[in-house]
């Protein structure tokens, strides 16, 4: 299994963390929100999103409860903590001024520096 | 705060782990499922889109494992998995487990009932105040023998000037007196200490108080302090104690005091059941008519080393030098040397050596157990190259598979363990018994949380020896080639078989140098056991008596009593003869007294040589079956006219008169102006100061003696060994014995009551322990070490099953396979006893102070332990060797 990129690791506690702000979902729901809202532009190995999940839910910032599934099945649903919500929030905070910057810097003309 | 918490969660996770593991095992299945179904909502079918979801999700196990990663439950629940397949691979082969868990129970046993002799000997504190700061302090004086002891103004000098010490005390070497009064006379062990003893050990008195400085004055009234011992066994823990009297050898004293139970007194040659002060002249008199041999300890100051305070001692009696009397110049003033020592060094003193050597011993059997565990765990290993490849192949890591083989090592380490802790539990108990009596502190012996920390880390050790080289020879990271194999005989790796080697011949080796030991150990002791006493020790009763100076103050009256015992004794059913000596042969310790010989010139007194002297019945000799090689044994006469008849040993005759006829010449003992004495017989030696000592020039003397003599008059010590020899067992005429004794006089306590033959036995009981034990040790190493080599020359025989299958077809006989298989185990025997003897002449002269009349590197020993390991190792490895000559040639190469 090919690794994933450092950077993508860590957007993806954010990607987690933004889809259960937009209500509870279990595991695979996650993936399918996260596809569904990049337009199925972004694709994630769905094995990495149990060990990300689980790290998220280790540090308090979701939680996980057993419901049932839309076909009636035993399903894990998880939901956003207040320190996720948070935790969030700064997430988003840091990756806009970084990706300002960043774009700053790639927006840079020859004659401008 | 951060790890305490991880801790938590781990164990909040291996506490859950069951659930939590059910728990992922849904999630992720609803995962697959749901994914499945939209697939097939989008018109995959059923099957395929099975396939595809899982295909998908990626590696399922891997996951897993990172999950249980970001939980923190690998560790807990690798280890969990580890020792359950560990387990059940030992109960899946219980030959083994049996075989390696008794090994090791044996081994930590032996060796942590040893280490706990050790640390109750050698390591546990004493039981004072501040021990570190204790020393004993003694005076060597070479002229006379190395005796040591300090003369009593030096210590009075001592007392008075050394500024080393926070404060020194002195205590005689004991002495026995007969406790009368209530219940039967009783002889009890002494002592005398400075009233200042006890305060410098730091131990206060259980009831009442401890001495005064001014009991120890001439004319105080004298006080004694009683043992607890005593003091529960006769008194009955008598509350009213303080202040009454008690007899003691005739004499009123009065209890002021009584010691703690358990105390024991710094010094083992010293068990005594009460204390009384010790008289000590308080002036310095050099030219005193009698000087006092004192035994000294002291308390160092904090900052002062033993090596400091032993130069003041010396500067002091340097600068009293000039004082002395003539009589301590000739006794070797000079060459006199101070010594200070730690007092436990002092007090471990001879058992020191003999501790070690078992240490060591015991300590290269839990190394041979290692090996061999090591071994055959190596065996193994390289039979389970295949499961570590497979292990290896879907994911497992290096380092996990060798947690597993090191968790599978600690398995068995930790169940050796447990069952040594029982081994050990009953090895104390049989040290306790059978352990020589002088070795100090035994009676403190108990397996204490020292003894568990040795064992622990022993374990510790044990578990990274025999995990890790397993380990190590298994990986071979050659996948590939070893899965390639499929054949049962595909496991072996030569570096595994080379190393398997290695470790049997160190096995050998170290099994050779345990059996030397033992074998030079057992040797002494054969010797020690027959050596020619001297006389016939079968069949006598020995009983000591001794008489109240208060009671029989004149030698006459002393004799006359023995008389009377003896010819009571004499009338006894069952008695040959019987007789009385004042030193027992064996364990004697005779009093020396000076010489001097007719007709050459008088020497100054002090320089004149000394000799011990023995006084004896008329009739000891003959009872004691002592030869009489010239002129005539004494007879009853002897005490009746004045030549003042003695007797000599051969020795005497041989050092005093060695081309001259002893008989009829004469002696003076003692003072210049005491009488001559003719010499009317000389006798055989006889071994008076133990079995392994030499003989020395004795003299002995009539007890009934011309009245007046001084000899008599001055050395007796009111002291008596009865000697009975009887027609068959003496040990039934005790209880008879002691009836005639008690007709005579009812206050006379008869005590110490042996055979000679236990006399003997006792003497003999040290060098008998360290025999047996190391006997024990060595013959358990051997064991060991045979099964090595054997295990390794089967698994050879088994590699080479293939080889010497063909090699039969080609025509080769039975023979030429033995010899190959043969080859190897003798270079691996040839080493492992060359490695051994070397190993020998460097460790065997540790063993020197053990011997008796045998060198460490006696020839005999070393080529008979040789044979013996190399025959046995021979042995062991020709029933391989043989067992792989008589498989079918055809059913040897089909197995490939």
């Amino acid at each position: 299994m090919s690794k994933q990129p450092d950077l993508l690791q860590g957007t993806l506690d954010m990607l987690i963390l933004k889809a259960l702000s937009l209500g509870p979902l279990h595991g695979y729901g996650v993936l399918l929100r996260i596809q569904q809202i990049s337009k199925d532009r972004l694709e994630i190995q769905q094995g990495s999103l149990y060990p990300a999940l689980y790290r998220l839910e280790d540090q308090g910032w979701i939680a996980g409860e057993w419901g049932e599934s839309e076909n009636k099945r035993k399903a894990k649903y998880y939901r956003l903590t207040v320190a996720g919500r948070r935790q969030l929030q700064a997430e988003v905070e840091q990756w806009n001024s970084m990706a300002e910057i960043i774009a700053g810097i790639l927006q840079a003309k020859p004659g401008e520096v | 705060m951060k790890a305490s918490g991880r801790l938590l969660g781990c164990l909040r996770a291996m506490l859950k782990h069951g659930r939590m593991e059910r728990d992922m095992d849904a999630e992720l299945r609803f995962h697959i499922e749901a994914y499945a179904e939209d697939l097939v909502r989008g018109g995959v079918p059923p099957e395929e889109a099975q396939r595809r979801a899982r295909l998908e999700f990626g590696g399922l196990e891997q996951t897993k494992e990172e999950c249980r990663d970001v939980r923190g439950i690998t560790v807990v629940h690798s280890l969990l998995q580890d020792t359950r397949y560990g387990l059940r691979l030992l109960r899946k082969s219980p030959g083994f487990a049996a075989v390696a868990v008794t090994t090791l129970a044996l081994g930590i046993g032996a060796n942590t009932a040893i280490f706990s002799v050790v640390n109750a000997v050698m390591i546990r504190p004493l039981p004072y105040r501040d021990p570190s700061r204790l020393v004993s302090i003694t005076e060597i004086w070479h002229k006379e023998q190395d005796r040591a002891f300090v003369p009593s103004p030096d210590y009075t000098n001592w007392s008075a000037q050394a500024r080393s010490f926070t404060e020194i005390a002195a205590y005689d070497g004991g002495f026995e007196a007969n406790l009368t009064g209530a219940g039967e006379p009783q002889r009890i062990p002494v002592v005398g200490v400075t009233a200042n003893f006890f305060h410098l050990l730091g131990i206060a008195s259980f009831h009442g108080r401890t001495f005064l400085p001014q009991e120890a004055l001439p004319d105080s009234p004298s006080v004694v302090i009683l043992s607890y011992d005593l003091w529960q066994h006769r008194f009955g823990l008598d509350p009213n104690i303080l202040g009454k009297s008690i007899t003691l050898d005739s004499e009123s004293v009065t209890v002021v005091g009584v010691m703690p139970p358990g105390f024991r007194f710094p010094d083992q040659d010293v068990k005594p059941l009460c204390y009384v002060p010790f008289r000590l002249p308080n002036r310095v008199d050099w030219y005193a008519k009698t000087f006092t041999d004192t035994l000294v300890i002291g308390r160092l100051k904090p900052r002062a080393t033993a090596g400091q305070a032993q130069s003041e001692l010396a500067d002091i009696n340097a600068r009293d030098f000039g004082e002395v009397s003539p009589m301590f110049v000739r006794m070797g003033r000079a060459t006199m040397r101070v010594q200070v020592v730690n007092l436990q060094t002092k007090l471990v003193g001879n058992v020191r050596p003999a501790l070690l050597v078992l240490l060591a011993a015991v300590g290269l059997v839990l190394l041979i157990t290692c090996v061999n565990i090591a071994n055959l765990q190596l065996v193994r290993t390289s039979a389970r190259q295949q499961e570590f490849a497979v292990r290896a192949a879907v994911g497992a890591g290096r380092s996990q598979l060798i947690t597993q083989l090191l968790t599978e090592g600690a398995i068995l380490a930790l169940l050796g363990e447990a069952f040594g802790w029982l081994v050990a539990t009953g090895g104390v108990r049989l040290l306790r018994v059978f352990a020589p009596e002088d070795v100090a502190q035994l009676e403190h012996l108990s397996l204490d949380r020292s003894v568990l920390v040795f064992t622990l880390g022993a374990t510790c050790i044990i578990t990274l020896l025999f995990g890790m080289l397993p380990a190590i020879a298994a990986f071979r990271p050659d996948l590939y080639e070893t899965l390639k194999h499929t054949g049962v005989r595909g496991a072996g790796a030569r570096g595994g078989q080379r190393l398997r080697k290695l470790l049997a011949t160190a096995e050998l080796s170290l099994a050779l140098v345990l059996l030397v030991g033992s074998g030079l150990l057992l040797r002494s002791f054969h010797l020690l056991s027959n050596v020619d006493p001297g006389f016939d020790l079968h069949n006598v009763l020995t009983a000591r008596l001794q008489l109240p100076e208060a009671d029989y103050p004149s030698p006459e009256g002393q004799w006359t009593f023995y008389e009377q015992v003896l010819e009571r004794v004499r009338a006894l059913p069952g008695v040959e003869s019987a007789g009385a000596t004042d030193v027992l042969p064996l364990n004697g310790f005779p009093r020396t007294i000076g010489i001097r010989f007719e007709g050459q010139a008088s020497p100054p007194p002090g320089a004149a040589p000394s000799t011990p002297i023995t006084t004896i019945s008329p009739d000891y000799f003959r009872v004691m079956r002592i030869p009489l090689v010239a002129g005539r044994f004494f007879d009853q006469h002897d005490g009746t006219h004045n030549d003042f008849p003695t007797i000599v040993n051969q020795s005497f005759a041989r050092r005093f008169f060695p081309h001259e006829d002893p008989i009829a010449k004469r002696v003076r003992l003692g003072a210049p102006d005491w009488p001559w004495r003719t010499i009317v017989g000389v006798v055989g030696d006889i071994k008076q100061l133990g079995v392994s000592r030499p003989s020395e020039a004795e003299i002995y003397l009539p007890y009934i003696s011309a009245p007046g003599d001084p000899v008599i008059a001055h050395e007796s010590s009111f002291e008596n060994v009865i000697v009975v020899r009887s027609r068959n067992s003496p040990l039934v005429l005790a209880s008879a014995v002691r009836e005639q004794v008690a007709k005579l006089d009812a206050n006379l306590p008869v005590f110490d009551i042996a055979t000679m033959d236990q006399r003997l036995a006792n003497s003999l009981v040290a060098p008998r322990f360290n025999a047996v034990l190391l006997g024990i040790f060595a013959a358990f190493a051997l064991l060991l070490a045979v099964v090595g080599i054997y295990g390794v020359i089967s698994h050879s025989a088994s590699q080479r099953t293939h080889e010497i299958g063909i090699r039969m077809a080609l025509g080769a006989l039975p023979t030429h396979a033995v010899r190959l298989l043969m080859g190897e185990a003798l270079a691996i025997i040839a080493l492992g006893i060359g490695c051994g003897l070397a190993a020998c002449l460097g460790l065997m002269r540790y063993l020197e102070s053990l011997l008796f009349e045998i060198r460490p590197t006696d020839p005999l020993t070393i080529a008979a332990v040789s044979l013996v390991v190399g025959t046995v190792a021979l042995q062991a490895s020709y029933l391989p060797a043989r067992r792989a000559t008589k498989v079918d040639p055809m059913a040897a190469l089909r197995c490939e």
